[in-house]
């Protein structure tokens, strides 16, 4: 009687399935990582950080926000705010990071991205 | 199906599950919400986050509107602060009283630093409305005349205020209030693990859920993507106070809202950033704002006087200074070699 634990066949099909784990593991993928907009602490806007796109946001107060995405990362390309704080913050694309506007009341952050910083920032 | 196919079929899903459980991990209940003029993220971990998070945003709320010096309509009801500010005096909630008593100590312990009345010079300078302006020195000095916390007295559950135009700004704690009430509620309900961060007002209840130490990064007040240095630590507060958080520019000259009691002007301490670590959200929100203003000698002084808290600053001129009871937490930038201020 054959006492083999896999047949020939068997183990053919385990060594597929590995393979195809191992792509899975390794095989580049979209980043899935999401830029989120919030009003007042609420949700406005989600869009891919890997597709460009241009976006006007309403803020709180009147004031509006022109957020850009592009090459992986977002920023505020313009704000009708006063103190323009959001407008000369550097482009983002990690999940630590966020661009918050006081006067309108808007943020900006990535969700789902690559998180390497520490777990919180005061300042 | 045969016997082996079965055996086939039944390791390839277990090594599926592995893989799928390697990337497992308790990624907390959040929740984002806009209150006291900022945006605060509010993270609990394991059983009962959801309900902890929820409770968090109520409380929150509450405090908001309990202690607001803002606000639009004439419906003050449970707006303690607006209804002071409305007369000359009134009658609050035993909480309100209590945290105003202990504002005003911390008032005096900075030898005004910080002062509790500052309200008027942030209307003058437009920082409530966002129209800024530059007041006159003529102006500058009729406001010095209004902020004085010592025209505030607190009497069992009254407020009193000398003088019609002396207005309550308990902005420079409050957050850091909220956070001690939220850790509070947090630990009352069982929560172990929690992040709060109000507006980069930092509050670490207890270990992360691995049992490890938090790690808070001091925002570069010239790269807002940098940090100055980490910190690491656990039922901690970590506040920081900056020209950068909120600022304008008018002919070429920046103004930012940290504003020094004794001139009603943007203080111009020598100090670019001041972090403060202590127990108390509520002390270490009050005394960024104070020691801000103080600039680095006073600060290291009245550091050696207390003790009770810790503190990391950074002075225009990118030098880094610790005290020593953070020696050992904190892990600065490539290049910035902190100097240790001993007690």
């Amino acid at each position: 009687m054959d006492r083999r634990l896999f047949t020939a066949r068997e183990l053919l099909c385990l060594a597929v399935l590995a393979l195809v784990l191992v792509a899975w593991a390794v095989w580049p993928k979209s980043s899935g990582a999401a830029v989120v907009v919030q009003r007042g602490g609420g949700e406005i806007g989600r869009y891919p950080l890997d597709v460009p796109a241009r976006v006007e946001v309403s803020g709180a107060n009147g004031f509006s926000l022109t957020v850009v995405v592009q090459d992986g990362a977002v920023h505020v390309e313009n704000s009708t705010c006063p103190d323009l704080i959001c407008q000369r913050h550097a482009p983002i694309s990690r999940s630590d990071q966020a661009i918050i506007c006081l006067p309108g009341q808007v943020s900006i952050s990535v969700e789902g991205g690559e998180r390497r910083g520490p777990d919180a920032y005061a300042g | 199906m045969r016997n082996g196919s079965v055996k086939a079929f039944a390791l390839s899903a277990m090594c599926l599950c592995l893989l799928a459980g390697c990337g497992q991990e308790d990624r907390g209940q959040t929740a984002s919400i806009y209150a006291m003029d900022t945006v605060m993220d509010l993270t609990a971990y394991g059983e009962g986050a959801g309900e902890a998070v929820d409770a968090a945003v109520a409380e929150i709320d509450r405090l908001d509107k309990l202690l607001s010096a803002q606000g639009e309509g004439r419906d003050v009801d449970g707006q303690d602060i607006r209804r002071v500010n409305a007369s000359t005096s009134a009658t609050v909630s035993q909480e309100t009283a209590a945290l105003l008593r202990e504002t005003l100590a911390l008032c005096q312990e900075t030898g005004g630093a910080l002062d509790v009345t500052i309200y008027p010079a942030m209307e003058a300078w437009g920082f409530y409305s966002g129209e800024y302006r530059v007041p006159s020195p003529e102006e500058l000095s009729q406001l010095e005349a209004l902020v004085n916390y010592q025209a505030v007295e607190v009497a069992d559950d009254s407020i009193v205020t000398h003088g019609d135009q002396v207005k309550l700004d308990l902005g420079a704690v409050g957050k850091g209030y909220a956070a001690d009430q939220v850790a509070r509620l947090w630990k009352d309900m069982g929560v172990t693990s929690g992040l709060l961060n109000l507006g980069g007002n930092v509050c670490c209840v207890g270990p992360k859920p691995d049992g490890s130490d938090w790690t808070v990064g001091i925002r570069d007040p010239e790269d807002e993507n940098g940090v100055l240095c980490q910190l690491s630590g656990r039922d901690m507060a970590v506040v920081t106070s900056g020209a950068y958080q909120r600022n304008f520019e008018r002919d070429g000259v920046r103004y930012h809202h940290i504003l020094d009691p004794r001139t009603c002007a943007p203080a111009r301490s020598g100090l670019a950033s001041v972090t403060i670590v202590a127990s108390s959200g509520f002390l270490a929100d009050g005394l960024s704002t104070a020691v801000y203003v103080m600039g680095l000698d006073s600060a290291a002084e009245f550091w050696r006087q207390r003790q009770d808290f810790d503190m990391i600053l950074y002075t225009d001129d990118h030098q880094l200074y610790l005290t020593s009871g953070l020696a050992g937490r904190v892990t600065p930038a490539e290049g910035l070699e902190p100097q240790v201020l001993d007690g």
